[in-house]
């Protein structure tokens, strides 16, 4: 064993352990009533699909692995959090304004049409979030459905 | 000295179809807006927001070949969409302004572009 593979079998280790002491702040809020789940009723195979699929990056309540609280596996996931609800918060649907939303779901719709999402990545570990052509069927379905829904509220 | 002539009367008419910016046809934007918000979009938009334009992602995001054949969530996706990169100052985008510093959006027309479009929004929200 030369010194360098020596020292870098001690070195590492103590790297990572001292990681562990840096942790991002966990995204476990509890669900307000601005939720997209209390705005409307999902019906439950888009239920599923959006609990599987998307909520763990876009909305407040992430829904963590045992690894995805070791640092640095918890930054990255962090990081798609923290971008993922940038760019869309179910947790804060509520507060959208009713164009907004319509653009959201279009959005949605556009995303997962083109196998943008869920990101390649993610699905790669969570197989639930690999959607079939029914699955996403029923998405889109439904998304047109709520844009309907949305406009005809705003009428009112 | 018959083929100069007709020569020459292309180029003066290519001159002319350049310096105006038309390709002949008066009307690019056939979706309903007033005239004064109309020639902004036309000017400083449609030469890449159109079918025949060169980038497949400003096409994407809109189009004004197609925008009038679209359902109605889709144009309200569309125009919003049109709205927050004109709002936030990312369209038209910083590289081409850069090149050519005449295709940016005054203030003025910025908020023109804005205004119009929340109102067709909403209009079409209550359709």
């Amino acid at each position: 064993m030369t010194k360098k593979t020596r020292f870098l079998l001690i070195f590492f280790p103590i790297v990572i352990v001292i990681l562990q002491l840096f942790q991002p702040v966990k995204n476990e809020e509890a669900a307000s009533g601005n939720h997209l789940y209390h705005k409307t009723n999902v019906p439950e195979s888009v239920h599923t699909i959006l609990d599987h699929a998307c909520m763990d990056c876009h909305s407040n309540q992430t829904n963590y692995q045992w690894y995805h609280r070791i640092s640095p596996i918890s930054w990255y996931i962090n990081h798609h959090i923290t971008e993922g609800k940038g760019e869309l918060n179910f947790s804060e649907w509520g507060a959208i304004n009713p164009i907004d939303q319509i653009s959201a779901l279009e959005d949605i719709r556009k995303e997962v049409d083109a196998g943008k999402m869920p990101l390649k990545s993610y699905q790669l570990i969570h197989k639930d979030a690999r959607l079939n052509h029914s699955q996403t069927d029923s998405l889109v379905s439904w998304i047109k459905n709520y844009q309907g829904k949305i406009a005809d509220e705003a009428m009112r | 000295m018959k083929r100069l002539n007709v020569i020459l009367g292309l180029l003066v008419m290519s001159a002319a179809t350049y310096a105006t910016g038309t390709k002949g046809d008066d009307q690019k934007i056939t979706y309903s807006m007033p005239e004064q918000v109309k020639v902004v979009f036309e000017n400083k938009c449609f030469g890449c927001h159109n079918d025949e334009g060169r980038s497949d992602k400003a096409k994407e995001g809109l189009n004004f070949s197609t925008l009038k054949q679209l359902d109605k969530f889709k144009k309200i996706a569309s125009w919003n969409e049109a709205r927050k990169e004109v709002e936030g100052a990312k369209m038209p985008p910083a590289k081409l302004v850069e090149k050519h510093p005449e295709a940016a959006l005054t203030q003025e027309e910025s908020e023109l572009l804005v205004e119009w479009i929340k109102t067709e929004t909403s209009s079409l929200l209550k359709q």
